[in-house]
């Protein structure tokens, strides 16, 4: 058991094609699936046009609707000074009231790693 | 804004892995209510989380905050949401009628076929025939709810039939953790042990999603649509900003795993938070220096301060254990992905994009 940074990883096929398909379907508008995958059928069952559905983190799975978000903070503007928050958030302290913002609520419970 | 209300900070039952102490402490209903004025008070949305201890052993202050929240949301049009997570052995009837009037998310706190491993009844019995029952009522109530597993080291053998069991039972979504802090110890062979626990709960995850059974098991779940969705599982942990816990005192935190160290108290209910002290530990977060380099560093959740200082002490310091098993579960996860996404990409993309 030790700390092993990890070197030369690649992005997994799954998400490459699933990004690509979705990206496609943004530009076209098209709901049939653009490619045929390996496997793959030609009946959609999903509806792609636009966005991918919102979706809640894994823990929460009770009130699903648009306004589950991920969390943005306000005050991106890159000012001098600014603290960076894990996860790329920028937050200024003069510019930003980080508990404003509307966030999904979290179950509260073990390490809530991911799941949390 | 959301708060995780630690009604109490007693409990029913003895977990071996348990790191919150127990004590007849209950949040007075001053503090309830002030917690409340507070949830809405900022921004578009109040959240609350009961939490304990046992929530369920202050019914009566979660109907209380309920029926309070409930008019405040009518009269403001702040939207409330509400959530529990419990070990549901004080569930009924009564309170899950009441609890599905409130759209309240419940989380039931069950380690599956590992229960009467770790988790005992104040005094030694056996919870897992209680909690199986429970478990049908709740779900015969929700059966959205969701099944929180915690694993530590000897309830490893147990995973994958844990998964299973619990996908019988009704859960269509589980959340798996591995126990962190002072009270388990984990060794390699621990570690070798869940990697083919993972597998094999791979390979039923597979399964299943032959068969079209929608079941979410969050571990591999969140590492593939995070990876999908391009989204940093490091972003989930913002001490302090996403979602404040509140002592039976009033007092507030980053995170349930600071409670007590008063060097991280960021105000309490009465005085409202303390945005300079929310900046200041803003400032002092920073990606784990052994992470830097690691090409896993927006995939893996290194930067959970929670998880972290219960491993380490320090809340920007990551430990063997976590950087192990992020690796471990990241490489099955990948695995899991692409073998779903070659058995049916349309499906793939509608459960996990």
């Amino acid at each position: 058991m030790k700390i092993t940074p990890t070197k030369d990883y690649k992005k997994p096929l799954y998400a490459i094609g699933i990004m690509t398909t979705l990206m496609a379907v943004t530009v076209t508008g098209c709901t049939d699936m653009p490619f045929t995958f390996k496997g793959g059928t030609k009946e959609t069952e999903v509806d792609l046009a636009g966005a991918a559905d919102v979706r809640p983190d894994e823990t929460d799975y009770c009130k699903i609707d648009a306004d589950n978000k991920d969390l943005v903070l306000s005050g991106e503007v890159d000012i001098e000074g600014e603290v960076a928050l894990e996860g790329d958030v920028a937050v200024d302290p003069d510019y930003t009231d980080p508990t404003e913002e509307s966030l999904p609520l979290d179950l509260e419970g073990g390490v809530s790693i991911d799941e949390g | 804004m959301n708060l995780t209300l630690h009604l109490t900070e007693n409990c029913n039952m003895d977990c071996s892995y348990c790191t919150r102490e127990k004590c007849p402490k209950d949040m007075t209903e001053e503090v309830l209510y002030k917690a409340c004025d507070l949830a809405f008070s900022k921004g578009q949305r109040a959240g609350l989380c009961f939490f304990g201890g046992e929530p369920l052993l202050k019914k009566d202050l979660i109907y209380k905050a309920l029926s309070y929240c409930e008019a405040k949301s009518e009269q403001t049009g702040i939207r409330f949401d509400c959530k529990m997570t419990t070990n549901g052995t004080l569930l009924d009837e009564i309170f899950l009628e009441r609890a599905v009037k409130a759209k309240m998310g419940i989380g039931l706190s069950f380690d599956g076929k590992a229960q009467d491993v770790c988790r005992f009844f104040v005094g030694g019995q056996t919870t897992s025939s209680v909690v199986e029952k429970k478990a049908k009522l709740l779900l015969s109530y929700m059966p959205d709810a969701t099944a929180l597993a915690t694993i530590a080291p000897q309830a490893v053998p147990y995973y994958a039939e844990s998964v299973r069991y619990l996908h019988d039972l009704g859960f269509s979504k589980v959340s798996f953790v591995i126990a962190y802090g002072n009270r388990v110890n984990w060794t390699d062979s621990d570690l070798e042990l869940l990697r083919e626990q993972l597998e094999m709960t791979s390979s039923y995850l597979k399964e299943l999603f032959i068969k079209k059974e929608r079941f979410y098991m969050s571990a591999f779940g969140s590492k593939i649509r995070d990876c999908i969705n391009g989204k940093n599982s490091a972003e989930r942990c913002h001490l302090g900003v996403r979602q404040l816990p509140v002592t039976p005192d009033g007092d507030l935190y980053p995170c349930t795993s600071f409670i007590g160290d008063k060097n991280y108290l960021l105000g309490n209910v009465f005085d409202g938070i303390d945005d300079a002290k929310v900046i200041e530990l803003a400032k002092k977060s920073s990606t784990p220096e052994t992470c830097v380099d690691c090409d896993l560093v927006k995939r893996c959740t290194n930067s959970c301060g929670c998880a972290n200082r219960m491993n380490t002490g320090d809340e920007n310091k990551v430990s063997p254990l976590q950087c192990t098993y992020e690796r471990m579960l990241i490489e099955l996860s990948d695995a899991l992905g692409e073998e779903l996404y070659q058995i049916d990409p349309e499906r793939f993309a509608k459960e996990f994009a």
